[in-house]
């Protein structure tokens, strides 16, 4: 039974559909986006969010290039003292030896010199004692709370979980999917994780008596709010409930910045990346150079959604010795492929398995088979053999593109993997009349 | 049979770069293969029922915009009845059904070119690998 003077009572109406899709599109466009903030409006938009929330706008805002500069601000932010303790001195020098590790001395130098090159005695003078409770609870995790809580008392339990539902199989796929769990950079955050890891719980606990930042503050930015900005915007909306003008102040702020950690008298802001690159599947991929680039040099590099080491994208990639030496098989595969398998089971020497068989229908090419080396056994969860294949027609840039294509390691001959991959006999296969 | 650069023309894909537009395509009822996809002769089928569009028919979803299999009617209307189930092995794309008189084109956007299919019943599938589990090979 629904409730008559609802919008909502199961079933998106055409027009709530559409305005969702639309939404969802605008958000993707502005979270794949790469042009520089505009800094003064992405500054009043932040402020407005405080403002909005009940919260006095943060005096001192800090601009870094990348996320990873901006999680440096945000625990140097929170933590540090003037004059500083003891405690925080060895803290520093354990994120520096870490963040040099992990990063090269270089791009780590980079960011500590942006950072505290906008951090003066007078900029300390103006921070409150009390800033190293960050804010994000007010601006963002009450509010979603909130926002919950009134479609509940609007629609009940179950017309709510029925519109999740809908919109969630509108949103989750291109909007978690496809931009958080892409694009958020887990491995760069944990840094700190790992951090409070060496350094030990004792030290944290001395530092502030409270649990490390990361725990209870963290980042908003478009990558990671977008699915619950588009969900909870459009959901009030179905509801027939007013907009939120605290969640439209999030949402202001969130288009306007990249990443951002709001803080008690105190926000740093970052800039989006300056490229961001995809396959046609939508997987993070730059086949020669990082898939993401921030103007402060950092950088992720991807092959078809598997982050991987930046030398294995650039230049020549990683040769035959270097690719067996990786533990990590996903990894090796990708190097693989960057590679080429004509080339690599050459250079690694991979057995051949009978001989060379003309590709039917693709005149003057051939199917071969081999088997995987012992290092290379583990690089499909069960046993295969590669088949080399050439494609029939040359690509545009007038090369012939060669594939290497797994297929189970029972399969006896070339041909008979060849019409494994399309599920024939070999009879079938071998009787092709034209192949392009 | 028609050269490619006519095929071409009336799929409405533009001039290719390497493969020379003047060759003919020809039409043949047996199997043929376009990079991932494969035409197999079944006579057997049922024929399909749903006719191709003056526009043509995508046989394979645009994962890559920029690289699509599209089917055309040349002389007559074909019929191609999609089966989004992928049957047993989850390959198949579905049904083409060529009546006598008229031919089909299969049309590749970037390097394969044009593929002209004769008077008959085909299956139309995708191509796989085995990564630990067989599937579908990106295009």
């Amino acid at each position: 039974m629904g409730r008559p003077w609802v919008s909502y009572s199961g079933g998106l109406t055409v027009g709530q559909y559409a305005g969702t899709v639309a939404l969802r599109d605008d958000w993707i466009r502005i979270a794949e986006s790469t042009e520089r903030c505009d800094r003064p409006t992405a500054e009043a938009a932040v402020r407005q969010a405080y403002r909005v929330a009940g919260l006095d706008a943060p005096d001192v805002i800090v601009w870094m290039d990348s996320p990873l500069g901006g999680t440096l601000a945000s625990v140097v932010l929170s933590h540090h003292t003037a004059p500083p303790t003891r405690l925080w001195a060895e803290v520093w020098d354990g994120l520096w030896d870490q963040l040099g590790e992990r990063v090269g001395p270089d791009l780590r130098d980079r960011l500590t010199e942006q950072l505290w090159g906008q951090l003066d005695e007078r900029v300390w003078a103006r921070l409150p004692p009390g800033m190293r409770a960050q804010t994000d609870e007010h601006l963002w995790r009450r509010l979603a709370d909130q926002v919950r809580a009134r479609l509940e008392q609007r629609l009940g339990d179950r017309a709510v979980a029925q519109l999740w539902n809908e919109l969630g199989a509108l949103l989750w796929e291109p909007l978690r999917d496809q931009i958080e769990f892409q694009l958020v950079d887990r491995p760069g955050f944990d840094l700190w994780d790992r951090l409070q890891h060496r350094l030990g719980e004792q030290l944290w606990t001395q530092l502030e008596g409270r649990p490390f930042p990361w725990e209870h503050g963290r980042q908003l930015g478009p990558w990671s709010e977008v699915y619950w900005l588009v969900l909870f915007t459009r959901a009030l909306d179905i509801a027939g409930l007013p907009a939120s003008p605290r969640l439209a102040a999030v949402a202001t702020a969130v288009r306007a910045v990249g990443w951002w950690w709001p803080m008690r008298g105190a926000a740093v802001l970052t800039d989006r990346p300056t490229a961001l690159h995809r396959d046609p599947q939508g997987r993070l991929h730059h086949p020669d150079g990082p898939a993401v680039a921030y103007a402060d040099g950092y950088a992720l590099h991807a092959w078809h959604g598997t982050r991987v080491p930046a030398d294995l994208v650039t230049g020549d990639g990683w040769g035959p010795h270097r690719i067996l030496a990786e533990r990590n098989a996903e990894i090796r595969r990708c190097a693989i492929e960057r590679r080429g398998w004509d080339r690599f089971v050459v250079e690694g020497g991979l057995r051949q398995v009978g001989r060379d068989h003309r590709d039917p229908g693709n005149p003057g090419q051939v199917l071969r088979l081999f088997d995987l080396p012992e290092q290379l056994r583990g690089l499909y969860h069960q046993p295969a053999r590669i088949l080399v294949v050439s494609n029939a027609s040359a690509d545009r840039d007038g090369r012939r593109r060669v594939f290497g294509l797994p297929v189970p390691a029972d399969v006896p001959d070339a041909l008979s993997a060849a019409a494994a991959t399309f599920d024939v006999t070999p009879a079938e296969y071998a009787a092709l009349a034209r192949a392009t | 049979m028609a050269i490619l650069r006519t095929v071409l023309d009336r799929a409405g894909v533009g001039a290719l770069g390497v493969l020379d537009s003047e060759i003919d395509v020809p039409v043949l009822t047996g199997a043929q293969r376009q990079g991932d996809v494969i035409v197999l002769s079944r006579p057997q089928l049922a024929p399909a029922t749903t006719p191709l569009p003056a526009s043509g028919v995508q046989v394979v979803r645009a994962e890559a915009s920029s690289n699509t299999h599209t089917l055309h009617s040349w002389d007559g209307t074909c019929f191609f009845d999609a089966d989004p189930t992928g049957g047993d092995a989850g390959l198949t794309l579905g049904t083409l059904t060529v009546p006598d008189g008229a031919s089909a084109y299969l049309v590749h956007t970037e390097e394969h070119g044009a593929n002209g299919i004769g008077p008959g019943t085909y299956e139309l599938r995708r191509q796989r690998e085995f990564a630990g589990e067989w599937r579908r090979v990106a295009d």
